[in-house]
């Protein structure tokens, strides 16, 4: 049987949930009062959601669902493509910096997924990261005194 | 006049005097400015301009914090409506309605309205905060943790408004964002729960990056995986639908609403540490419930902008009250106020409000700010309303830099940072599936209010200390609870019996 990415989405939540059952089982009698009250019902819920989506209830609500979303249309993309590039953001403030980092993403998206010429994606990324260095470096920085890493990750 | 009229009057005349009408232009102003970058709220350019102000008067330092406290409200809904980003924690209920109205090209009609309800709304608070000062002295101090759960139990009912079209799915939602809500110290045990070890946790997930992801970078996501080429799916501007009038328009069409909501906004900004978020989110629930079936909540409903919008700014002037009689502050900002009263020898309660003309120099300020901020927002929705046609090759980075920004000025920590970007993920996997996210988000900002007021209530039962049929202000919410879960089933049940005869009618025939 073939599980669609509803239900696995669904499978996914069921696991959370247990595992957070689990750790809410080790907590004191008062600790675990309310979670406890939240999480049995929430185990028995999602049970029924499951059934219901390998039933084939959620093709029918098939992303509709949500009030105010329409259906979600991933025909313009790879949807892997886009998630690769959106992580590839905090990975790269992770490694360069809250600086560096956004600056090259902006250079390396402008160019290599949007097309835009060498001059609007210099301008830009160059733009962005001077507005990063105001808001970081000059007024948060010497205003907060908090030592906010520019220029190194973590 | 009364003596509290004289120094309205004293306090009004202080604040238009020359140089000092200054003082709140450039609070405003700058407050703006700063609200425009997620995360960097008024309450962050309060704290950097404490150094700036040391040295000056007394009512000019009253002038500035008062602009600074109310002119960052607007432009936080802006980004909210427009980018699905709020500019502060608040404003994240504006976005339910208000971003699914600027992506059907109506982004004018919603900032329209948006401004509007904002200025009515802190001048609701305000003639509250005047006319119920004396009154409120004697009234908080008799709210207590009973009153404060049925509060966040009302707030919580809101759910049952929000998730009609899938009620399963809705509740699990709600589930989970209680459950995360629980992450960190216990209450009343202070047992660390869910924190899987890490010290990042302990303190339980901060909402702002939290808001940041399940909304400004799961739409992102979307809006690149789409292929759509604008948020609003037109390219000129005169393609866009709707103007800030018809928005201002549907704040006096909707006036039983919106005084519901402004009302709400001062109760609940007059109860200490409950705060702009809270107030917004349990009007914007009492706004969705009242709508009944009609409602297209969470679709683009104007009055889905209007309820957060109009009892965020009402807030402020609640806020006031506790801060102001007996120096209890309501929230960070009104914290940061006491702090530079305290630092110029303005101590709060009696001596404050013995001095009433000094206490009113302050509360003018904030009026003056929240309506300069909606009449410089109004007389820009046009160039705002720009950004809505936008390609997204070039808006959909820039979102998501400045969600980077927001998750980062925060705290300076870049596991903010990996939390708003784990939790863009989760937030377009619900969108996808079809997980409502407004249940989520409602019981996530609700989750702890209701858990510790929970706590506090049995205990204090436990100890006999309360009894909570006795109490008239625990009575009065369970009985509106009460009332605003009943008529809903009410109307199902009038609607059910309906189609029913129909049927029968038909199958007569």
């Amino acid at each position: 049987m073939r599980l669609s990415r509803s239900v696995l989405f669904t499978l996914c939540l069921l696991a959370v949930v247990l595992i957070l059952a689990y750790l809410t089982l080790g907590l004191s009698p008062t600790s675990r009062l309310v979670p406890l009250l939240v999480v049995v019902p929430l185990i028995g819920l999602l049970l029924v959601e499951l059934k219901r989506g390998v039933g084939g209830a959620d093709a029918e609500e098939a992303g509709a669902v949500e009030a105010g979303v329409e259906e979600t249309d991933t025909g313009g993309r790879s949807e892997r493509g886009v998630l690769l590039w959106v992580l590839a953001l905090p990975a790269l403030v992770q490694t360069l910096g809250i600086l560096a980092g956004p600056g090259l993403f902006l250079l390396l998206y402008s160019r290599l997924r949007s097309r835009e010429p060498w001059v609007f994606a210099l301008t830009v990324a160059a733009l962005t990261t001077l507005g990063l260095w105001g808001l970081f470096g000059l007024l948060l920085e010497t205003s907060g005194g908090v030592g906010i890493p520019l220029l190194q990750g973590r | 006049m009364s003596p509290v009229l004289d120094a309205a009057w004293e306090g009004l005349l202080l604040v238009f005097a020359w140089p000092n009408i200054l003082y709140p232009l450039a609070g405003t102003l700058a407050a703006m400015v700063f609200s425009l970058l997620p995360g960097v709220s008024g309450v962050t350019l309060m704290a950097l301009a404490i150094p700036l102000t040391l040295s000056w008067d007394p009512i000019q330092v009253l002038l500035l914090f008062g602009a600074l406290v109310g002119g960052a409200t607007f432009m936080g809904s802006a980004t909210a409506i427009l980018l699905n980003i709020p500019g502060t924690a608040p404003n994240a209920a504006t976005m339910f309605d208000g971003y699914p109205m600027a992506r059907a090209g109506h982004a004018g009609t919603a900032l329209g309205c948006s401004a509007a309800a904002s200025a009515l709304g802190s001048t609701f608070g305000v003639l509250m905060l005047v006319a119920l000062l004396p009154l409120m002295a004697v009234l908080v101090p008799l709210l207590g943790p009973p009153e404060y759960l049925m509060l966040a139990v009302w707030g919580l009912a809101a759910i049952a408004t929000v998730i009609r079209a899938s009620v399963g799915k809705g509740l699990v939602m709600a589930g989970l964002g209680l459950l995360i809500s629980f992450i960190g110290f216990d209450p009343r045990t202070a047992e660390l729960r869910y924190t899987f070890g890490t010290l990042y946790l302990q303190d339980g997930l901060h909402l702002v990056p939290v808001f940041l992801g399940i909304f400004a970078v799961a739409e992102v996501i979307d809006l690149m995986a789409s292929g759509r080429t604008t948020i609003s799916g037109a390219t000129r501007l005169d393609q866009l639908a709707g103007d800030a009038l018809e928005g201002v328009r549907a704040v006096f069409r909707n006036f039983g609403l919106f005084l519901r909501s402004s009302l709400i906004g001062t109760t609940v900004g007059a109860i200490p540490g409950l705060g702009g978020t809270a107030a917004a989110f349990v009007a914007y629930g009492e706004a969705a419930r009242s709508a009944g079936p009609d409602g297209r909540f969470g679709e683009g409903d104007i009055r889905g902008v209007l309820a957060p919008e109009a009892a965020n700014d009402a807030k402020d002037g609640g806020s006031l009250i506790p801060t102001l009689l007996f120096g209890i502050p309501g929230s960070a900002g009104t914290a940061l106020l006491l702090g530079v009263l305290a630092l110029h020898g303005i101590s709060p309660g009696e001596r404050l409000v013995s001095n009433l003309s000094l206490a009113f120099v302050l509360i003018w300020s904030l009026f003056l700010s929240n309506w300069i901020s909606s009449i410089v927002g109004l007389s820009s929705v046009n160039m705002l309303s720009r950004i809505t046609v936008v390609r997204t090759s070039r808006l959909a980075p820039l979102i998501l830099i400045l969600s980077v920004t927001g998750a980062f000025a925060y705290r300076a920590r870049f596991a903010d940072v990996w939390v708003a970007f784990g939790f863009g993920l989760l937030g377009y996997a619900m969108k996808r599936y079809g997980w409502p996210r407004v249940a989520f988000i409602i019981a996530l900002v609700l989750g702890s209010m209701f858990e510790l007021n929970l706590h506090l209530t049995m205990r204090l039962q436990e100890l006999d200390r309360i009894q909570l049929w006795t109490r008239p202000g625990f009575m009065l919410l369970v009985l509106l609870l009460g009332v605003t879960l009943w008529m809903p089933g009410v109307r199902f049940a009038a609607e059910a019996r309906e189609m029913i005869g129909r049927a029968r009618r038909r199958v007569d025939r």
